[in-house]
């Protein structure tokens, strides 16, 4: 009833605007790609690097790996999400941050502290004498490696996935199950999965979808190794032949987007069935008590912790420490020269923070004033229109990276037309593609803002005689400013973290702090790697830190890993 | 002071059927009128349609002699001169209350000792005089609606819509509200409209009833006359306790039925039924009256109420001092009738 546009209440030109700049940053570069795509078919490319024996290995390796991650991410997340959600084990907070930090660690610093820890030169293994002989290979650099790590890296989201789940459960079929004689195991068996079961297979579906545009892990894994899937492929193919394969590799990108977008799929019908919530109220299931296996369970929870957050990361810092390659450390060697080098002296580090920061900055600035005025006038428009322009924005953060890297190297690798200047290898295509693939992640802390604003505030600053600049100013912004900071940190975040599609578009002194960690280890030079990895790790603890200050002023769902 | 009219309006909200249908109405200067209706009877819609929310598909609304929403014509919300006393007050959680009740004098430039005098008086009439440096927030339901006022009183605005303002208080706190409410319309003298489902807010408040059904205006009048002389059976079953009875009233000419006709009615007549509404306050225990078997009987606290059963079938609700079994015979007579 109350979503029916008014004449006047907003500038006639501020709806094709924003609509111009939706299909300009979300529409054109997937466009550019199916054109792409379409044409290598129709000249006949495909022929060789569809039969290319190498181009089905690398599918091949893209779904193994994938599966078994999700397989992975699946039961971590599962333990997780049940005990944390349904049990009455303590120190649920810590528990559940410390689960979520490998999500907002960038996958090629968590390979490298993965590195770091097993292999034969690991500090931390050496420092305890556990370390394999000298010569034997790395373990990590195999297929199973690559699955381990990709279900380490996105247990997260099975995990967030199935806590909103299970926290839906009506909380009342359960206390009546229990009144009916079940005992806790057989409520959890009857009740909660088949109830929480959409939820599980939407987080499975995201944990696949991401295994498969992920780059960083199978980047750092697979690479030394020669293992293939399709993102490293296609960059290594890009890398050794240059621009003339762009039609192939447009032709593979589909291939990787066609992939993603089946578990996508399998995610909407999955969370399309999870209508149980208006059923029964929904509250806190005070359900189950672990009783004497409570230590028990706690210790269990702690040891995985242990496993994949802490051993990677203090790997990681005991690397960082190290003086010179092959030096064991210890308290005596130990070295902050590693730091020293990569802020101070190396002009190539020194670059990227300064790239990585200001692409970061600009990029949540530039989208803050793209995203706040689209998340109002989504809220006042809604209907049709609305939902298409929402499904929009969500392509190209649907698109694995290296998906848009290639649909953007495909815009712009001929000079623009008209006014004939090429932004191709310099930063603004970087920044471009950054705005078109996070525009999603910035809108979505805005546009639940905007739901759980009343719009009688906005209505009743309208009578009283503001029109709509004023109300902008005096209602909107000082209303959804908390949400604003929200999603400015959130893509900073994301972009400072961001690897994939800047790997396909730096340039000399364009390369970013993802591409720096990367080229470093791949140069051998590891404690430098580390350094700079663990200055990052730092930085992302710091700003979640800061939105969980933020969270008491955010509204629900401004946050992604919060409840 | 400007009084509205509304000619002919009809909204649709998609191809479903429209949600105001053909709506005309007459509202005079000053007027305080209660737009009552069931939830989702359009009454909402029509209300924010004179605000400027919504725009008319069809139809003309005018402010006097300015026409604020016509085919070609809009006057946005902002440049109406209206204000609006929302469901959930929408107070603006980041401003004071001072910040809130003054913010249509800053809109309109006013700052100053005139802004300061003037919120201070919007504030005293209202009682919230100590509350001005507070944040909505801390205020309570009853404060907040006050609040909401004062800041409809504080620009003089010429026509003062109010959107189910009751809605989320308590019961007693209603019945202060109810009279602060018609004090302001004492003192400003502004045309107010008022949207409500509940008719004793709108019986008692208001000068003027509209009763709206399915996006219709059904009847509109002074309080009494709709509840007196309601113009059908739509209007009779939406305002009021009571029952329709089939009667064989025989030529009347006047639609008004006296105790002696409804009583010879009942006797027996033969003749064209008709029907005819009998409130409940209506029915009295009379010694020589008709007789009625008890079928129900529960205790309201001020007196108990009946479900009687006559003879002919008819069922009639009444209201009895002291308790009646079920199943009990009692005599009553029926005070008076309105033919529908």
């Amino acid at each position: 009833m109350r979503s029916r546009p008014t004449r006047g209440s907003h500038p006639a030109w501020l709806p094709p605007l924003l609509l111009c700049l939706v299909a300009l940053f979300c529409v054109l570069p997937a466009g550019r790609l199916l054109l792409g795509a379409a044409r290598a078919l129709a000249d006949g490319g495909a022929g060789t690097i569809l039969t290319d024996a190498a181009t089905w290995r690398a599918v091949r390796n893209t779904l193994t790996t994938s599966l078994a991650g999700m397989a992975i991410s699946l039961v971590l997340g599962g333990v997780f999400a049940l005990t944390l959600v349904l049990s009455d084990a303590r120190g649920k907070l810590a528990f559940g941050f410390a689960f979520m930090l490998p999500l907002m660690i960038p996958p090629q610093v968590t390979a490298l502290a993965w590195i770091q820890l097993t292999g034969p030169s690991s500090p931390l293994l050496n420092a305890l004498g556990l370390a394999p002989p000298m010569g034997s290979p790395q373990p990590l650099y195999s297929l199973s490696g690559i699955a381990l790590l990709l279900g380490v890296q996105h247990a997260p989201l099975v995990f967030l996935t199935m806590r909103a789940s299970l926290a839906a459960l009506p909380a009342d079929g359960v206390e009546a199950a229990r009144l009916s004689g079940a005992s806790p195991f057989r409520v959890l068996a009857d009740i909660v999965l088949p109830l929480a079961l959409p939820g599980i297979i939407a987080g499975a579906a995201i944990a696949f979808v991401s295994g498969v545009g992920n780059f960083g892990i199978p980047a750092m894994l697979g690479i030394p190794a020669s293992i293939f899937v399709l993102p490293t492929f296609i960059y290594s193919r890009l890398a050794s032949f240059g621009t003339g394969m762009l039609g192939d590799m447009a032709m593979l990108s589909v291939l990787v987007a066609l992939i993603a977008f089946a578990g996508i799929l399998v995610q909407q019908l999955a969370m399309r069935r999870r209508d149980y919530r208006t059923i029964g109220l929904s509250g806190p299931l005070a359900g189950f008590r672990l009783g004497r296996f409570r230590p028990a369970v706690e210790t269990a929870l702690a040891a995985i912790i242990l496993v994949i957050l802490v051993a990677p990361l203090t790997a990681l810092v005991a690397t960082s420490l190290v003086p010179a390659y092959g030096v064991k450390l210890s308290a005596a060697t130990a070295s902050l020269a590693a730091y020293r080098e990569i802020l101070f002296v190396q002009s190539v580090t020194i670059t990227a923070f300064r790239n990585s920061f200001f692409l970061a900055t600009t990029a949540a600035l530039a989208l803050l004033a793209i995203t706040v005025p689209l998340a109002w006038w989504l809220r006042q428009r809604r209907g049709a229109i609305a939902i298409a322009v929402e499904t929009m924005i969500e392509i190209p953060y649907a698109l694995p990276g290296i998906v848009l890297a290639v649909a953007f190297i495909l815009l712009f690798a001929a000079p623009l037309p008209f006014v004939k200047i090429s932004i191709y290898a310099t930063i603004w295509i970087i920044l471009l593609a950054y705005i078109s693939s996070f525009m999603a992640v910035s809108l979505k802390p805005l546009a639940s803002a905007f739901s759980q604003t009343d719009p009688a505030l906005e209505e009743a600053a309208s009578l009283a005689g503001a029109g709509f600049w004023r109300r902008m100013r005096d209602i909107v912004l000082p209303m959804i400013a908390p949400a604003a900071g929200a999603s400015a940190i959130m893509v900073f975040l994301f972009a400072v973290n961001e690897l994939t599609i800047s790997a396909l578009l730096w340039s000399a002194g364009t390369q970013t702090l993802g591409v720096a960690v990367f080229n470093l280890d791949d140069g051998g030079a590891a404690s430098l790697a580390a350094a700079l990895s663990v200055l990052i790790v730092g930085m992302v603890f710091v700003l979640m830190i800061a939105l969980e200050l933020l969270a008491g002023r955010l509204p629900r769902g401004a946050i992604p890993w919060r409840a | 002071m400007a009084g509205v009219s509304i000619e002919n309006v009809t909204k649709r909200f998609g191809a479903d059927q429209p949600a105001v249908t053909g709506f005309s109405l007459s509202i005079e200067p000053g007027a305080f009128l209660a737009l009552l209706g069931p939830s989702g009877c359009g009454k909402t819609t029509l209300l924010r349609m004179l605000a400027g929310f919504e725009t008319p598909d069809e139809g003309v609304i005018r402010l006097g002699d300015r026409v604020l929403a016509g085919p070609g014509q809009f006057v946005p919300p902002e440049a109406r001169n209206m204000a609006m006393v929302f469901q959930s007050y929408a107070l603006w959680p980041h401003m004071s209350v001072a910040g809130n009740v003054g913010y249509p004098l800053k809109v309109r430039g006013i700052a100053g000792a005139a802004y300061r005098d003037r919120v201070g008086r919007a504030l005293d009439a209202v009682k919230m005089t100590d509350f001005a440096s507070r944040n909505p927030a801390e205020l309570s339901g009853g404060q907040r609606q006050r609040v909401a006022l004062a800041r409809c009183l504080v620009a003089s605005p010429e026509v003062i819509l109010l959107d189910e303002p009751l809605a989320n208080l308590d019961r007693h706190l209603r019945a202060s509200m109810e009279e602060t409410f018609r004090e302001f319309h004492q003192r400003t003298g502004a045309t107010m409209i008022y949207v409500t489902h509940d008719q004793s807010e709108a019986m008692a408040l208001a000068d003027t009833v509209a009763v709206m059904s399915a996006g219709r205006l059904l009847q509109a009048g002074a309080p009494h006359e709709i509840y007196r002389r309601p113009d059908n059976r739509a209007v009779a079953a939406l305002i009021g306790a009571g029952d329709v009875l089939s009667l064989p009233v025989g030529d009347v000419a006047s639609r008004e039925l006296d105790g002696a006709a409804i009583a010879a009615a009942l006797g027996g007549r033969e003749g064209p039924l008709a029907d005819v509404l009998v409130r409940p306050e209506d029915v009295l225990p009379d010694a020589g009256g008709a007789e009625f078997a008890v079928e129900d009987c529960v205790f309201k606290g001020e007196r108990y109420a009946l479900v009687l059963r006559h003879g002919t079938g008819a069922r009639l609700q009444a209201f009895s001092p002291e308790r009646h079994a079920p199943g009990a015979t009692v005599r009553c007579s029926i005070l008076r009738g309105w033919r529908l």
